[in-house]
Order: C-alpha cells, then structure tokens, then sequence
C-alpha cells in the first residue's frame, strides 16, 4: 500500500517513448548503466500516475457505439466506434471544450489502487 | 590512493556543502575504490574509526551495500560482510544509546546497516539450499534479525569492559557470538525486558523491523518470484515485531509508561504502517496462510478512543485514522468484519448489523473529535477524516444497497432507514464543502455507488416498496447537494483567498461530480422525481418579483438547478418528448426565470475576480439551458423570440461592457454566439421566416471594420445567418440564391474597400480580411446538412437546385473566384499561409459532396486545379504546401474517375517534384504530407500511382531512400506507404501484376534499407517497421527470406541472432507475436535491455 508498484502503461505513450529512446542513448554510449535506465523508468511510472491522478482538471467523456468489451487481469478492455471524444476544463483555457471525433477508439482502464 | 586518511578527506569534501574539488572526479575515485577487492577493508576502517565523522562512518557502511551487491558471490566474502553490518551496527548503536543527543547523526549511518541486513536477510531466505556440496557453514536460513539484534545488543551492553573487542572483527568470542545468535531465540519475557531497558533500545528494535518490512515490501513488488522469505516472516519476525507493537499500545493504553520509562513514539505508527503494507501485499501469496493483525487494529481502536483534546490534542487519533485510511482505501478486508463493525459504531453511532448493545460512548468520542476539529478549523485532518469514513462506507456499499431494497437479509428494515439517515446527516455536514467540510464532497462517489448497486439489483430480488424508498432516499441526496453547489459557496471560497486557485478547481470538481450523480439518481428518479422536480423550482414563481434583498441567493438557487437540470436535458430530443414539454410549458416562469437569470448575470459589474467567476459561471449555466432548450423553442414561437432578443442584447452589452476585463469579455461573448448558433441550427426553420432579415441585418452591421466582436462571433453568426438560408427552400432556388448573393455581396464588398486601401496594410486590416473570408468558408460550410437530414421541400424541387447552382445566374462563383484569386495574386497577403489556407478551403468546400447535392461553391475541377497551378509558384510555399496538398487530396478523391494518369502525372510533377530538392526533402513535415498524398491516392485511386510515370523514377527510389530516416514522421509515413504499396485490396488485377513486377525488381534493396532503417532506429520507431516487414513475408515469403538472408550480415556481423531471427519471423502469425520477433533481434543485435 505505501509502496505500490505503478503500471508500466504510460511509458509507451509519447513521453515515455521518449524517454525509453534518451535512456537507450545514454546506454549505447555508455554513460549509464541499465540498472539505473530501469530505476529512472520506475520513477517515471510513479511520477506520471501520481500527477495523473493529483494535478489534472480536464474531463475526458466519450460517446459511441461500444463494439467490444472485455476485462481480465483487473483490466478493462473497450473498444469504441464511431466515437465523439470531448475534453472539457482545460484550465489554460477558459471555457474551452474540445470535440474530436474518431472512428475508433481503444480504452484500457487498469484499477488505480491495485499495485502492479 | 595512499591513505585511509586521504579516503577520508575526499569523503568529508564530497559531502561538504561547498566542495572545493571536481564532485564528480571524487565520485569516479571513491565509487573505484568501493568497487575494488579492498572495499570490505576500507568499510571496516571507515566504521570502525573513532575519530571520524558520521558521514565518514555512513559512506563505510554504504561501501558494504556495493559490497554486498557486487562482490557477495563467495560464502566466505559473504559471511564476512553479514559479520562486519552485524558487528558495526551493535557497535553504532552501544555509542548511539550512550548518548542519543550527542550521537544523533548516527543514526543515518545505522539505518544503512540496518538496511544492509535486511538485504542479506532477503539473499538468504529466498536462495534454495539444494545442492550436495553446499558447506556445511553456509547459513542457510535466518529467521529473526530482530532476535539476533537483541541477543547481541544484549550482550555489547551486559559487557561494557569488552566494548574494545567489538572493533576486532576477527575476535574469536565476537565470532563465535555471531554464529550462536543467527538463529537464537528470544522469549517474550526477554524481549519485553529489553525494550523496557531503554526507549532508545525500544525505538532501535522498532527501526529495525520497519526497514526490514519496507525493504521486503519493495523487494516484492519488483515481481520477484518471493515465497518462501514470507513463510519465515510469517513464524518468526512477524511475532517478535506484533510482540513488540503490542507492547508499545498497550502500555500507552494502560499508562505504564510512566513505570517503564518509554514513551509511545511515531516510530510506532510508522512501523505499524509498513507491517500492514506489508502483509496486506503478500497475504494472497504466503503459502502459510494470512498474517493476522486483529490484535493490534483493537488495541489501536482502543487507543484511539482514548485519545483526547486534553491528552494530546487528538494528537494519537489523528495518526492512528491515517492508518485506519489507508487499510480502507486499500485493502479494507485485511481488517476482520467484527472489527469493522466496532468502527461503524465508532464512525457512526449506529451498526447495520444490530442496534442492540451498541457503545455509543464510542461515537460520542467521534463526535468530540469532529467537533474539535471544525472548532480549531482543522480542514485538513477533517478532510482526512472524512475520507477515512467515506472509504471505510464504500466497503460495505453493496451490503447496504441489499439491505435496504431488497428481502435477501430478513434484517430490521428500520436500522437501514435509521442508517441511512445517519448518512445523509453527514453528507449535509453543516459547513461550506471543500473549503471547510469534506464529507459531502466524498459522499457524492458514495451516493453515485449505491444509485448503480440499486440500478443492477434483479428485479425479483426487490422488496415490493424498493421504488419508493429508492425515490425517498435519492430525493434527499439531490435537495441536499443543490445548496452545496450554491454558487455562493464558491463565492465564499473565493473570497477566502482570491489566490488560491486550487480550491476553486476542486469545488468546480464537485460540482461536476454532483453532475454525474445526478445523471446517475435520473435512472432511478426519472423526469418524474428529478427533471420535473427541476423545472419546477426554477420556474415555481417569477424570480423578477424579487425584493432587492436576498435576490441574489435566489438566483444561486436557480443557477444550481439549471445547472443539473441541463446535464439531464442536453441529451434529450426536447422537441420529440412531448411529457418534458408539458412540464415545461406548465412552468410559465421556467423559462422567463432562465432568461432572467442570464440578464442578472449580464448587467453584473466585474469589481473583482470573485465577481468575474461568478458572472462566468451564471452566463455559462443560463445560456447552456437556453442552447439546451432550443428543441422546446421549436414549438414556442414567443419564447424563441425573446431568447433571440436577449442573446443579442447580452451580445450588444458584452462588447460595449467597459467594467469587465477583455478576457471575460471574450469569454461571454463566446458562450452567446455559441447558443445563437444552436439555437440558429435547431430552430432554422422557425427563424426562416420573419427573423431572416432581422438577422442578416445584425450580421451586417458586426461584420463592419467597426464593430467590436472577436473573429469567432463575426464567422460562427455568418455560419448561423447561413443555417437560416438553407433552410429557405420553399419558394424555389432563385430566393435562397438572392440571400447567398446577399451575403456574399457584403462581405466581397468589405473585402474589396480593404483590398483597395493603400498597400502598406496594418495588422489589424490583414486579421479582418482573413476572418471575412473566414466568414464565407463558415457560411459555405452552413449550407452542407448531415447525410440524415432530409428537406421535403429541397428534394421535391432537388433538379432546379441542382440545375441552378450548375448555371449560377448570379456568378456567385465566378466573383468569388476573382476575389480569391485577387488575394492570392497580392505579394501583401499570398506570403501569409492563413490566406492560402482559407482559399483553399473555401475551394475545396464542396468537393465531398455527392455529386447530385446542390452547392454555390461547386467549382470544377479546371477551376481548381487552374488555381493551385498558377499561385504554387508565387505563395510562401514552405507553409502554404499544405493546404495546397489538402486541395489536391480532396480534387484527386473528388474526381478520381476523370482524372488522366497524364493530369496526375503532371499535377504530382508541378506540387512535388518540382520543390523536392529544394523544400519538400528538406522538410520532414511536408515529406510526410506528400507521402500520406500518395498513400491517400494509393487507397482511393490506386491505378493512378501504380500506372504513373513518375512512381518508378520518383516515389519508388525516394521512398527507399528514406526507409532508413531518423524522423520519426517520415519513419511512419514511408513505412505505411511500403505497407499499402505491397498490401492494398483496392489493386485491380493489372494493378497488382505491376505492383509485384516492381517489388521483385527492388525487393532486394526495399529488404536491406528497411533492416538498416530498423537497426538503426529508436525503440519507439519499431513498430512502425512491424507491419512492413510482415506484410513482405506475408506477400513475397520465398524471396523475402532470401532477400533477408542476404542484407541482415551486411547490417552487423551476428550470424546466430540473425538465423534465430529469420527463423522465428517465418513461423510467427499476429501483429504483436511479430512485433516481439523484432524486438528481440533489435535487442539482442544493440545489446540494450528489455525494459
């Protein structure tokens, strides 16, 4: 519980792609170890969900035609066509709401308070 | 380096505040040395000294941490680190205990140790002991590091005189001591007697068991494949540090500290923690069964109702709830149920089990505290509280849900209504939410649960009166929350303090989540018990009979219900659902209260932020309903009329609203001309009549130079005007064709008195020429309706339209063609990319259209292309080729069956070829824009690129050429281009024999610069070669194989990985099967790690 373990997801989003490239550089010229690319990388996931969860004001809702769905692992699994993604409270912006509409959508929603 | 002493300096200046030397230089050489064969001596040296500081000693025992870490392979190395942490730290601590004041930076230095030790207690306990020639001295379990500490410390203390031996690791007493109290055991009466020696001896052995849990707990959740160190916990440091937890509450529990010298300490409730984090993590892997931790939660109970505001202040309830809080919000069943239960009471003053022989003392404690805490304003530990509680309610949610509307439990119904009642009196806590109270703010997520558990009760299951409890209960929940999302709380909040902004962001955040639980009770409620219950209270009375006084708090009210009544109506097809008109037009103030609600919120003077929040609020939740409620004005001709009047009149005053700040200005703005258009969409056909020309006259005079509106409200009113006109079908094409001139002729007249001024154009005249055009862009894209829409009117006469708009009688395209072109021939406005890119788009507006949709802006494709051809060359092109590429995309799609292989030909030379070398190659943006062109035509118009003459001396050898890119936007688009070229069901049978003759001819080399392109690439390109590289395997496999063969020793010189990989992409079906394959080669080729 004080020391969860955080999902590994985030880092193949466009930050953690990133970071996984920088780390991977700093490996091949061998400036680091891999050890320490692993530690950074755990850091990451623990920093990256916890800011998710504490420092976000927008709302994310999604409207569509729910395709397929299923959950195993504690994971959640959705597919949604022909969906209409609205993102609302961007606190930069007042009054802002922005509408993208996609044809299909992938939601994988993991259990926050499960550790790993 | 020659000395300990000079080791000793480069420490000392290594953690100096000011280092004079290079850190990093000093780092390399001690880091050397730490690693070295000699590392083990010099730890000992370091710790042993006498003299040296507590730094010297904490860099000593992290040298044995590398130690352990690096060099621990042999028993014997490994016996002589677990001596010399086991040794350093009794010693450490004999000095510590002498005097903890002087001694206190030790402590640092000792928790390395102790760490240290719980790092070989791990590396012994999980190694299996399996093999025949294991040495007879190898240790091969160590059950209870507490123990040995003890039997040690005892011993170092018991001997003063002998202190001097425990420096001499090879002592053969110290040895023999050491082996003897591994495995020793302690009794309880022994480890009681040591803790009571000394508080210092208490808290030493407290530190100890906590680092050891941490650790563990880390070590664990680094997946390892952990089970059998639990086991030993389990029988054996799990009892000494339970022992010794209980010794420490229960002697504050019954005030012997005085007798024992100890005092309850947070190392207490630390450890506490870590033990529950522990155990709550491993009990559904320990093979022997959960730890149990009953004992300590009661006594922890216990202690916390003992503590007071004359004790401590509530100090000890505070500490002890913040554990209680965060077994609930993680693992609640790890606490037994008639624990739980003794909680409720505690929390509540009521249990769902049974009223009888309930301990109220026990709430009434509770009670003192919440009390305490709201008399000293201590939001944060009431915000603490009230979390702890909500969590520990939501365990028990579906069982509360089962008991109050079902016959499963055959319970009292009366102690869940009582219940219930409980928590609605605490959801309606007496204070401001968020700013002052919690409670409410967490109930919601409660209120939310129970209203789903309920929604998916069978109905079989249900008692015969569930509805009505379900309505009784939920009712309330919303009546209590419509004050709390009062604006005038957040008023309050504000005006608290105007700076902190986060306050405001959480109480906008309850706001939404009362939203969502409103969503939620309407499943239950339905219109009946909330909408109508909504409608009803805004329009009960007419608000503008209000004295002055108190007017305001009323029109919160409003706000607060117009504000949930909108999230529940938004999704509504009001003009389809007769009941919620009738409400409405029962509620003859509704409207005119909502109305009123937006003038109020208008005429506000902005003398602060706190009123600039508020107005903002107010305006977005009035003209959110009157946006919602456009369905309703569909049939209420009077109303529709008055709500145009007063958007337009709050539009009028916003901009002449000299007391607000531009930006709230702005915002207004927006909302109205966001509403004005909805209500101008859905309501069209209304406004077509008698509004028309009302309407075309406002829209005149806000698009003058003069008029003081922002770019949005001048393009989306043109946009709403245009609504209007499409819908003015009924007396022929020649009618609707005179408004579109109408409109068009005044915006191109105010283009041409700007295109006449002088040349040196300011700024603002440059802004105000690209939003008329954005004007008729917007005005272009109003006359396009969704595909379900269907005008009976427009279809009965959809030949004249279509013949109309054929001959254009008016030359609406024809001068708008000259204007457009007339923008793009002047050197002022061509080398700005916003003008290209609304030209474009104005062009192109109608090229999605069926061909049998009537449109003003239909342009042939002679007209476009003429264009495009004639002012690429004298546009900015490094920004304008977009939107140039866009036109061509949409033409190509457009005209697909028209379009020679020669015009494409020649279209794909003049926009690409032409500015290759000199733009487009150098430019990854607009590389990727051309590929994703020829991919588009790939998809839609396949013939055209495999039949084109520029494919095998221009795309094909680029496209290899760039394979092996470092930009990861032309990494994507060339490899999906490859992907589509090779597998794309849209290939005639002549298509697809030209495509294979062309692979065959350059599989070869397509083959190595995709191997070299992924070889080189970053970790997070490798997908993208993924599919390329299957679909050759798929299509071409014989060839590829050998095509593969032959590039990858030609990429790096590892024969086996290269075979291995051959082999396993050959038999590997599936995108993410195949994508491993790759990693692996990828991985195993750079030598990098899996991470």
């Amino acid at each position: 519980m004080a020391v969860p373990g955080y999902y590994e997801l985030y880092r193949r989003g466009t930050i953690g792609n990133s970071l996984v490239d920088a780390l991977d550089t700093l490996i091949s010229d061998g400036r680091i170890e891999a050890s320490l690319a692993m530690r950074v990388l755990e850091t990451f996931d623990k920093v990256v969900a916890e800011t998710l969860k504490e420092k976000t004001q927008s709302k994310l809702t999604v409207k569509g035609n729910l395709d397929t769905y299923g959950f195993c692992d504690d994971v959640w699994t959705f597919i949604v066509k022909k969906c209409k993604v609205t993102v609302e409270g961007n606190p930069e912006e007042a009054d802002s709401q922005t509408i993208i509409n996609v044809d299909k959508l992938r939601i994988v929603a993991c259990n926050s308070k499960k550790s790993e | 380096m020659s000395s300990i002493e000079e080791v000793v300096s480069l420490i000392e200046t290594l953690y100096s505040p000011n280092p004079t030397i290079d850190v990093n230089q000093i780092q390399q050489n001690l880091q050397a040395i730490q690693k070295s064969n000699d590392g083990i001596h010099l730890a000992n040296q370091l710790l042993t000294g006498t003299s040296y500081s507590s730094n010297v000693k904490y860099f000593g025992a992290l040298t044995l941490t590398v130690q352990l870490n690096l060099n621990a392979e042999s028993f014997d190395t490994f016996w002589r680190l677990f001596s010399s942490n086991l040794v350093h730290l009794v010693r450490l601590c004999g000095i510590y205990t002498s005097d903890t004041r002087t001694n206190a930076s030790l402590m640092i230095a000792i928790k390395k140790l102790m760490s240290n030790l719980s790092l070989i207690f791990i590396t012994i306990n999980e190694t299996e002991h399996i093999t025949q020639d294991d040495n007879e001295r190898i240790i091969k379990q160590w059950n209870n590091p507490i123990n040995t500490f003890i039997r040690l410390f005892s011993e170092y203390s018991s001997n003063p005189a002998l202190a001097t031996n425990w420096t001499n690791l090879e002592d053969p007493m110290i040895v023999q001591l050491l082996q003897q109290s591994i495995n020793c055991d302690v009794s309880y009466d022994d480890l009681l007697k040591f803790v009571a020696t000394s508080q210092t001896f208490n808290e030493l052995s407290l530190t100890f068991t906590e680092i050891i849990i941490e650790d563990l707990t880390k070590y664990q959740s680094k997946k390892h494949n952990v089970t059998r160190i639990h086991q030993i916990v389990h029988e054996h440091l799990y009892i000494s540090t339970m022992a010794l937890l209980n010794i420490n509450i229960t002697l504050q529990l019954n005030h012997m500290y005085n007798i024992t010298k100890l005092q309850l300490n947070d190392i207490v409730f630390k450890c506490t923690s870590a033990w529950i984090n522990y155990i709550s993590m491993t009990r559904h892997m320990s093979s022997g069964g959960s730890m149990n931790l009953s004992e300590i939660f009661q006594n922890l109970m216990n202690l916390m109702c003992q503590s007071s505001e004359q004790t401590d202040n509530f100090y000890i309830a505070e500490k002890i709830l913040s554990i209680f809080g965060n077994v609930f919000a993680n693992d609640p069943t790890i606490m037994g149920f008639d624990l739980r239960q003794q909680i409720e009471v505690i929390f509540l003053g009521i249990s769902r089990a049974s009223n009888a022989n309930i301990d109220t003392s026990k709430n009434a404690w509770m009670l003192q505290y919440m009390n305490y805490l709201v008399t000293n304003e201590m939001t944060d530990e009431l915000k603490e509280l009230a979390i702890c509680i909500v969590d520990y309610l939501q365990i028990s949610n579906l069982d509360v849900c089962n008991k109050l509307f079902t016959s499963v439990h055959s319970n009292d119904t009366n102690i869940s209504q009582e219940y219930i009642k409980v928590l609605l009196q605490m959801t309606n806590f007496p204070l401001i939410p968020v700013q002052q109270e919690f409670f409410s703010v967490r109930m919601v997520d409660f209120w939310a649960d129970l209203a789903d558990s309920y929604i998916n009760l069978p109905n079989e299951a249900l008692l015969p009166n569930s509805t009505q409890i379900g309505i009784d209960i939920f009712q309330q929940v919303i009546n209590i929350y419509l004050p709390k999302i009062s604006l005038q709380n957040k008023q309050t909040i504000i005006e608290e303090d105007p700076q902190d902004e986060s306050a405001v962001h959480e109480f906008d955040d309850f706001r939404s989540a009362v939203i969502e639980l409103s969503q939620n009770l309407w499943s239950i409620l339905g219109n009946e018990h909330l909408t109508n219950m909504l409608v009803g209270g805004i329009g009960s009375s007419d608000a503008s009979t209000l004295p002055e006084d108190g007017k305001m708090a009323v029109f919160y009210q409003i706000e607060a219900m117009a504000f949930i009544a909108n999230a529940l109506m938004s999704d509504m097809n009001l003009s389809e659902s007769p009941w919620i008109l009738n409400i409405l037009r029962k509620n003859p103030f509704f409207m005119r209260n909502i109305l009123l609600l937006f003038q109020v919120s208008i005429q506000m003077s902005v003398t602060d932020k706190t009123v600039g929040m508020l107005k903002i609020n107010m305006i977005r939740s009035s003209s959110k309903m009157i946006g919602t409620l456009a369905g309703y004005l569909t049939s209420n001709e009077s109303d529709l009329s008055q709500c145009i009047q007063t958007l337009f009149q709050g539009l009028e005053s916003c901009s002449g609203d000299q007391s607000s700040s531009r930006e709230i200005n702005d915002t207004v703005e927006v909302m109205i001309i966001k509403t004005i258009s909805i209500i101008c969409d859905i309501c069209r056909q209304q406004l077509s009549g008698q509004y028309l020309d009302h309407f075309i006259g406002v829209l005149s005079s806000l698009l003058q130079p003069t008029a003081t509106v922002s770019s949005f409200t001048r393009s989306t009113l043109t946009k709403s005007v245009g609504y209007i006109i499409e819908c003015r079908v009924q007396n022929g094409p020649e009618e609707q064709g005179k408004y579109i001139v109408q409109i068009l002729n005044m915006i191109e007249d105010l283009i041409d008195q700007c295109l006449d001024s002088p040349a040196n154009v300011q700024h603002e005249r440059k802004d105000y020429v690209l939003n008329l055009l954005g004007c008729i862009s917007e005005f272009g894209s109003s006359m396009i309706h969704d595909e379900d829409y269907e005008s009976p009117a427009l279809i009965q006469q959809l030949q004249q339209y279509h013949e109309f708009w054929k001959n254009d009688p008016f030359q609406c395209r024809g001068k708008l063609l000259v204007l457009l072109e007339k923008i793009l021939s002047s050197p002022v406005y061509n080398k700005d990319s916003g003008f290209v890119e609304v030209c474009c788009l104005i062009l192109g507006k109608a090229l999605t259209l069926p061909d049998q949709d009537p449109h003003f802006l239909r342009y042939s494709m002679s007209d476009i292309t003429n264009v495009m051809l004639k002012y690429v060359q004298v546009v900015e092109l490094s920004t304008s080729l977009p939107f140039f590429i866009y036109l061509l995309e949409r033409l190509v799609i457009q005209f697909k069956t028209q379009l020679s292989i020669d015009e494409f030909d020649y279209l794909f030379n003049e926009l690409f070829i032409k500015y290759y070398d000199t733009l487009i190659g150098r430019d990854p943006d607009l590389l990727q824009m051309m590929i994703n062109f020829v991919i588009t035509v790939l998809d839609k118009a396949p013939h055209l690129v495999i039949n084109s003459k520029c494919l095998p001396v221009f795309i094909i050898p680029q496209c290899l050429k760039l394979l092996p890119s470092n930009e990861k936007f032309t990494i994507v688009a060339v490899t999906k281009f490859w992907t589509k070229f090779i597998n794309n069901r849209r290939y005639s049978q002549a298509d697809l024999t030209g495509m294979q003759a062309l692979i065959m001819a350059h599989g070869q080399e397509l083959v190595y610069q995709t191997m070299y392109g992924l070889y080189h690439t970053q970790r997070s390109d490798l997908n993208s070669y993924t599919d390329l590289i299957r679909g050759l395997v798929a299509k071409f496999p014989m060839e590829t194989k050998g095509w593969l063969v032959s590039a990858l020793p030609q990429i790096c010189d590892k024969p086996s990985i290269h075979e291995k990989f051959v082999n396993r992409l050959f038999v590997t079906r599936g995108s993410r099967a195949a994508a491993n394959v790759i990693l692996t080669w990828w991985l195993e080729c750079t030598s990098l790690p899996s991470y």
